[in-house]
């Protein structure tokens, strides 16, 4: 029988060392196997080993990305030092979908930060933004109330367009002058 | 935690723990941490799939399905001590003829 790390086997339960305490959590994949493979009786021996297998692989990941992280005499494992970890320990396709939630890591750290410090960041300071504010509520009420007069007009010529088109027909059915009949 | 696209379903603070069990990792960036986490994700579901593939049985994924892939596979050659494969009786035997054969040249 083969033997596991430091001559412990990780099967036996009588045998604790604090790295078989950890693993994922169960119930989290047991929903990754179930929606990647439905409807596919998986054996508890077989969770278990992916489980195994699972604290394995972040223990490869993490030691190869220390590893660089200490030859550049940094304290912090980077993005990159998992990057170049998976790519040379042959998991070089999983760099791209890794990326991927790179992204949303920076949005949810950078919603966190926002709040007061964004107005720092854009270099203008709040009077000023208010400032401009104000010079824009302005600009908007005089824009509306042009728009407003403009419909006034628009709406009076309208209006006389209609009553000159009645004073014709008017003037055609009487025969006096009825000029003064406008309102 | 559901896993469209972007986030993991595994849980970072675990993922850490298992990082930080190891003595000489000191510290991990936030970002690494997401990207480990989703590593791992994809290491499981190409491990599940891949053995699933291989398997005789597709109904069921078991233990052996998951021991073969890992003894056949070259990345997953890390995970020879924690897998040991059960052997067949003909493949113990050729693999000592085998070495016979080597031992003559």
């Amino acid at each position: 029988m083969a033997e596991g790390r430091e001559g412990s086997d990780p099967r036996d339960p009588n045998q604790l060392t604090p790295e078989d305490d950890l693993s994922v959590p169960r119930a989290a994949l047991n929903k990754m196997i179930k929606e990647l493979l439905p409807n596919i009786r998986v054996a508890n021996d077989a969770r278990e080993l992916i489980l195994n297998c699972c604290t394995e692989f972040i223990h490869l990941i993490s030691s190869e990305a220390n590893e660089a992280c200490a030859k550049q005499n940094k304290k912090t494992i980077s993005p990159d030092h998992i990057l170049n970890a998976l790519e040379n320990l042959g998991f070089g396709a999983y760099k791209a979908e890794a990326k991927a939630v790179l992204k949303e890591a920076k949005a949810v750290a950078a919603k966190k930060r926002r709040g007061s410090s964004r107005l720092e960041h854009l270099g203008i300071p709040e009077e000023e933004l208010l400032r401009q504010q104000q010079e824009l509520f302005e600009k908007a009420r005089q824009e509306q109330a042009l728009l407003e007069q403009q419909q006034w007009m628009q709406m009076q010529q309208a209006l006389q367009q209609q009553q000159l088109l009645q004073q014709q027909q008017l003037q055609q059915q009487q025969q006096h002058d009825d000029s003064e009949d406008y309102s | 935690m559901a896993s469209p696209g972007g986030s993991t379903s595994l849980p970072l603070s675990r993922v850490k723990t298992i990082m930080k069990s190891s003595p000489e990792v000191s510290s991990i960036s936030q970002e690494a941490l997401h990207l480990t986490g989703k590593a791992t994700e994809l290491f499981i579901q190409a491990l599940a799939r891949f053995s699933h593939q291989q398997s005789d049985d597709k109904s069921a994924l078991s233990y052996r399905d998951l021991a073969e892939v890992v003894n056949s596979e070259e990345t997953l050659q890390f995970l020879h001590d924690i897998v040991p494969r059960k052997i067949k009786a003909k493949e113990y035997l050729k693999s000592l003829r085998d070495a016979d054969a080597s031992e003559e040249q």
